[in-house]
């Protein structure tokens, strides 16, 4: 699966860019928060993503995030291997505070 | 690279309340009524972060009480001397008493007075027998919330992860705490603080939030504080494994719960598991939270022996019951689910539909034994006070209550501890001169907290997500569920070479603390990491089975020997562990050797 991720740190970077990543998704679906942990720890770590207070169930809606141009939960949306590509970005682009964290959600 | 640690701000509040969830309001809506300054510092958002918001709630308190607050239903005979008897039973004997005394005398007030907001607010409240109110886990959080704001003396930083305490002496007078959106650093003076940041969870596997890092625990010890218990940690059996997406969710555990179709509960070998557990057990796990305890015990047997699912659990099969039974089932279930949440597939904020799915299909869930809470925590007296000056503690970030088994209500206890919490905090702050900013321990802790990173970060090369997952695979190695003396030496010997040699090497590529995700994560686990250490240490002492602290090579529960806590306290970076003798002045244990868990059950309920 070849995954697109917003890239963009306000206090380095003048425009925000694309990261792409290739990442093999064997069998099993997993979910956006579990693809972002793994390109996390597997390929590239500076990629900021929510790391604080966030429920994991659904509830607190912490981890809105869009899919392809759609808001979901990270926490709650899978993705498949039949999935070819994924675009990942922020779920308000004016609010980031770094890549795909948006303040105060 | 070096941090950027030039905003910074000094704060003083009378009273400054870490922690964002139930037992944190309680104690700072309190701290407000008794005329306090009150500054609440929460990793989250008020009412939206921690465990109460999300869990199961059930408020439950004794029958007597229950039924003078005007429950007619409630179940009298479980009088307020039952339930005292209950808990300490369960607790195997190393609860506090006299913290059981207050849970069980103050329980009833401080949830009618939670409750009534809920009703204020219109929200859905149900009573549920014996003595038990049941809102949504939203309701909670909208009445943690609705508790601080009809009190704005007040104050609150939210998204703001507390870092450590600050000390003058022995005396415990601020913290230090991270604007994690700003990168601000907020250095805040208080003449006492109150710690109500919830437990401490290191596993792979919860049904709970990402915050149970044990942060209160991690800066109480730092700063000399003393912890309890941390051998115990509550486990939940009947939690999904699979789909990914219901990773955690404690929904089949309803089904058992509430007492509804029970399928059956296979292992690898296809045989179904509750026929192995002895009818009078099964029985004592009716209708009462020892379910937890028991099936903790019958499940691990099958899951650490090979006996286990592909993904490490078991399989809840319905295929032996009539649809039409399971449908009646489902319906009662789906009723509940829409007066408590609007919507018959919506479990917490959970779509549970995939689950009837498979029913459907004929294919079973696959179900695990989660972590659920920890028993374990900071050292209190019944004023919630700690071993040091100026530093209280109140919930799950505390020990003592609930012993070896959590038996009754976690909500209940945050309410009433937070409460007490508050008062006492304030009956000392009232007392107390302001205590100066020791400028020398505010350096060595940013020094901790910061310089070994700096110093290090030309060699620094570790990913501290890869870190991460270390962790929590020597906690499920060496703290889970069947433990023994070789995997719990091994998990401590990894976990001190972790601390010692990866941690401080963590990598960070940017040196901003405006969202920081690298530094965050350190943060958890340096946090976690330490917790998990004095925990495995606290298990490897314990050679007997007591409570949720099963060893496979001391099956005994030894009241011959065993009957103390395990404390824990850090000097020079070292863990120490000591004893401990409860209070037993109400309830006097017997000093006997039990063959296994079931044995003292049958003894002590039966």
């Amino acid at each position: 699966m070849i995954v697109k991720v917003f890239r963009y740190d306000p206090e380095t970077d003048e425009i925000p860019y694309y990261d792409n990543y290739e990442v093999r998704i064997t069998g099993e679906a997993i979910t956006v928060k579990a693809l972002l942990e793994k390109i996390a720890r597997d390929f590239d770590p500076s990629l900021t993503f929510l790391q604080h207070s966030t429920c994991n169930h659904s509830s607190c809606k912490r981890c809105s995030i869009r899919i392809d141009g759609k808001p979901v939960l990270a926490c709650a949306t899978v993705l498949g291997e039949e999935k070819r590509q994924v675009q990942i970005d922020p779920v308000n682009p004016e609010g980031v505070v770094r890549d795909l964290v948006v303040r105060n959600i | 690279m070096d941090f950027v640690l030039d905003k910074k701000s000094l704060l003083k509040t009378d009273i400054l309340v870490i922690g964002g969830s139930g037992a944190a309001s309680s104690a700072a809506v309190t701290a407000a009524r008794e005329g306090m300054s009150v500054l609440m510092v929460c990793k989250g958002k008020v009412g939206r972060s921690g465990n109460a918001p999300i869990s199961i709630s059930n408020f439950s308190i004794d029958g007597e009480t229950a039924y003078t607050l005007g429950e007619k239903r409630a179940d009298k005979s479980v009088t307020r001397d039952r339930l005292f008897e209950k808990i300490v039973k369960s607790g195997f004997y190393l609860n506090e008493q006299p913290l059981v005394h207050q849970f069980v005398e103050e329980g009833g007030e401080r949830v009618y007075e939670f409750l009534r907001i809920a009703k204020e607010l219109k929200k859905t409240v149900k009573f549920r027998p014996p003595a038990g109110w049941i809102v949504s886990n939203s309701t909670t959080g909208a009445v943690v919330r609705e508790s601080v704001r009809r009190n704005p003396s007040v104050e609150i930083l939210e998204d703001t992860v507390a870092l450590d305490l600050l000390k003058a002496g022995d005396r415990v007078n601020g913290a230090i705490a991270l604007n994690v959106f700003t990168g601000e650093l907020y250095i805040v003076r208080a003449k006492a603080v109150i710690v109500a940041s919830g437990g401490f969870q290191p596993y792979s596997f919860k049904c709970t939030s990402i915050d149970s890092s044990g942060d209160g625990l991690g800066m109480a010890l730092r700063a000399g504080a003393k912890l309890a218990d941390m051998e115990f940690q509550l486990f939940l059996p009947g939690v999904c494994l699979h789909p990914p997406q219901l990773k955690g969710s404690i929904y089949p555990f309803v089904w058992f719960a509430a007492n509804l179709a029970e399928p059956k509960v296979k292992n690898s070998l296809g045989e179904n598991i509750i026929e192995k557990i002895p009818p009078e057990i099964l029985e004592l796990g009716h209708n009462s939270r020892l379910w937890k305890l028991i099936h903790l015990f019958y499940w691990s047997d099958e899951i650490c022996n090979d006996r286990g699912s592909n993904l490490g659990g078991l399989l809840m099969d319905f295929s032996g019951i009539a649809w039409l039974q399971y449908m009646k089932s489902l319906v009662k279930v789906n009723m509940l689910l829409k007066l408590l949440y609007k919507n018959r597939w919506r479990f917490r904020s959970e779509n549970i539909r995939p689950l009837h799915e498979l029913v459907k299909q004929g294919k079973p869930w696959e179900v695990g034994i989660s972590s659920e809470y920890c028993m374990g925590g900071i050292l209190i007296n019944e004023s919630m006070k700690t071993t040091l000056e100026g530093l209280y503690a109140c919930g799950e970030a505390s020990s003592g209550l609930y012993g070896a088994f959590r038996v009754e209500s976690g909500l209940t206890e945050m309410l009433v501890q937070g409460h007490r919490a508050g008062v006492e905090a304030s009956r000392y702050a009232k007392e107390a001169s302001e205590a100066p900013l020791d400028s020398e321990y505010l350096s060595y802790v940013k020094s901790e907290l910061f310089g070994k990173l700096l110093s290090n970060s030309k060699n620094s090369s570790e990913n501290v997500y890869i870190l991460k997952e270390k962790i929590s695979k020597v906690a499920d190695s060496g703290l889970g569920l069947l433990r023994s003396e070789d995997a719990i030496n091994s998990s401590l010997k990894s976990i001190r070479e972790m601390r010692k040699d990866e941690l401080p090497l963590v990598a960070l590529h940017t040196n901003s603390l405006k969202y920081n995700s690298e530094f965050l994560v350190y943060l958890q686990q340096r946090n976690i990491s330490l917790c998990l250490e004095a925990a495995l240490m606290s298990a490897l002492h314990r050679k007997e089975s007591r409570g949720t602290h099963l060893r496979r090579d001391f099956p005994q529960v030894d009241n011959a020997n065993f009957l103390y806590r395990n404390v824990v306290s850090l000097s020079e970076n070292e863990i120490h562990i000591s004893r401990k003798v409860p209070d037993f002045s109400v309830l006097d244990p017997p000093r006997n050797k039990y063959k296994d868990i079931p044995h003292y059950l049958r003894k002590e309920f039966l």
